[in-house]
């Protein structure tokens, strides 16, 4: 047997599964004085698709749009202090005006606003699978006809995948400089000027020392990717799932096994046939399934 | 998100040797070795009892937070029966006040002298050789006095302006004897403090802020917006977009 799906078949193919794919995750680090907890989806957008002579796929520029992504900051406000020093044989005390503990935390919804991509080669790999539904014991035709037959399925397994951040709003600049505001308004807000200026004296600057704790440089997008990719490893977190999702959980395409075969006009059941040796063969124009039937 | 805000520190207006408060401390020099009996009272209240030993095996200054015989938490001095400190001969023991409104006297009694009426030492009097520190947190200017010898001073508290400023300003010195005080006048940055190395005994030294940065009277200044954090709702993701 043998069964070919054009380029623009298999196009089709991939759009669908791609549509398929959502996932949600959270999770959370500390790092000191900051911890970050995260809560995210993820969907695909956008992918091209190119079938090869060397019985590989490559898909370029797939993107993983984030969406919803909220990041929860954590921030550990040092304690701000007056006296200590020493004159003569005496050391002054040390005494504490102002004490955050625990962290003072900022949610900050950064939905939709990064998106990273990626760019592989995939192999269409063949898998013989029984359904998990099928109770043991039960012949092909009972799982034929109970929805729950062993299936012949077609996964896309990565060979080698590149992930790229490709773009951060320009908006997270802002939306990082409401936040910084708002926990230096939060904290030292109500206090009277003079206050405000010791506190801010001593602390080498309130909005400096909440983009110190957040290790903030001066590219804010740089630090965002940084944050999600290096320290939070949410993104190679997310292209496993991807590459999972391509390879384990959800066929591009699929057949029955044993391949039911109806006999037209006679109201029998369909007669069953094996199928085996299931080969893929890739070119540049088109997939072709073989298989040996009936054997 | 709790905030641990010393409220008692940034209003503190006043602050009297003879009735230790919070930014408040006085050194005395232990000349003498020997088990000592310490009674802490606040006001008038007694409130807590400590035993000093000064001898060779202490540290050359120990610190004693009155605040602590004020808590009532565990780990408050107060749930301590006599808690123990230690300081070398000749070293020196201080006591400040880190927090709250109390206005304590520190008398020290030799142990074997622990009922008599009349304590050795007594932080309602300054001894030669105590120093007194003030830490001076709010800007404006601060009057001097030992109410004994009616000698004066006064000093100007600034804003640091930036970190640098704070943190290469180190306290005022300033000695304290039958002269006066020397210097009598002078430049300290907020958040630092005058240290008075008294010269003579029988010092009582008042510091008083009496007008704030802006040239304002403190005396009958209408307390001046220390407005407690308004409660806010929570924020939430949305409100940063």
């Amino acid at each position: 047997m043998t069964v070919a799906a054009s380029e623009d078949a298999f196009v089709e193919l991939f759009e669908t599964a791609r549509d398929n794919f959502s996932v949600s995750h959270s999770d959370s680090r500390d790092f000191g004085a900051l911890s970050v907890s995260y809560g995210v989806g993820a969907r695909l957008e956008n992918g091209t698709v190119n079938l090869r002579n060397d019985n590989t796929v490559l898909i370029k520029e797939l993107d993983i749009v984030y969406d919803p992504l909220n990041l929860t900051l954590g921030l550990d406000i040092p304690s701000v202090c007056v006296g200590g020093g020493c004159v003569w044989f005496i050391c002054l005390p040390e005494i504490c005006v102002f004490e955050s503990d625990p962290d003072i935390s900022v949610p900050i919804n950064l939905d939709g606003i990064v998106r990273s991509e990626i760019s592989g080669s995939f192999e269409i790999v063949p898998r013989h699978e029984a359904d998990p539904d099928r109770i043991p014991g039960m012949t092909d035709h009972a799982a034929h006809l109970a929805g729950d037959p062993d299936k012949w399925n077609f996964y896309l397994d990565p060979q080698w995948l590149d992930v790229d951040v490709i773009d951060i709003a320009d908006t997270v600049g802002t939306i990082l400089d409401r936040a910084v505001d708002w926990v230096v308004d939060t904290l030292f807000g109500w206090l009277p000027g003079w206050a405000q200026g010791l506190v801010d004296a001593i602390l080498g600057g309130l909005a400096n020392i909440v983009r110190a704790i957040l290790d903030i440089g001066d590219d804010v997008s740089e630090w965002l990717s940084d944050l999600l990719n290096v320290s939070l490893g949410l993104f190679d977190f997310i292209v496993t799932l991807v590459a999972d999702y391509f390879a384990k959980k959800n066929p591009l395409f699929g057949f029955e096994e044993p391949l039911p075969l109806p006999i037209p006009g006679t109201g029998l059941i369909p007669v069953l046939i094996p199928v085996e040796n299931v080969s893929v063969q890739v070119t540049d124009t088109e997939m072709v399934v073989s298989a040996d039937i009936g054997s | 998100m709790p905030i641990k805000i010393n409220l008692a520190a940034l209003k503190s207006v006043s602050m009297h040797s003879d009735a230790l408060s919070v930014l408040s401390s006085i050194a005395h020099p232990c000349k003498k070795s020997g088990h000592f009996i310490g009674r802490v009272l606040n006001g008038r209240r007694h409130v807590g009892t400590f035993n000093l030993i000064v001898g060779d095996d202490g540290a050359a200054q120990t610190n004693i937070d009155l605040a602590g015989f004020l808590e009532p938490g565990v780990g408050g001095l107060r749930q301590q029966k006599s808690p123990r400190y230690a300081v070398k001969t000749d070293g020196y023991v201080q006591f400040f006040v880190s927090s709250g409104r109390g206005q304590f006297v520190v008398e020290l009694r030799a142990a074997d002298k622990a009922e008599s009426p009349k304590p050795a030492y007594s932080t309602r009097t300054l001894q030669k050789g105590d120093v007194y520190s003030t830490i001076l947190v709010r800007p404006g200017s601060y009057s001097v006095e030992d109410t004994k010898s009616k000698k004066k001073a006064s000093y100007v508290v600034v804003q640091p302006g930036n970190q640098k400023a704070f943190l290469d300003n180190g306290p005022l010195a300033v000695k304290c004897g039958k002269n006066g005080f020397d210097p009598k006048t002078g430049k300290v940055v907020s958040g630092k403090g005058v240290v008075f190395l008294v010269e003579d005994g029988g010092a009582v030294i008042h510091v008083d802020q009496q007008k704030d940065d802006k040239g304002r009277k403190i005396k009958g200044l209408r307390e001046e917006a220390f407005k407690m954090p308004r409660w806010a709702r929570p924020m939430r993701a949305s409100d940063m977009k």
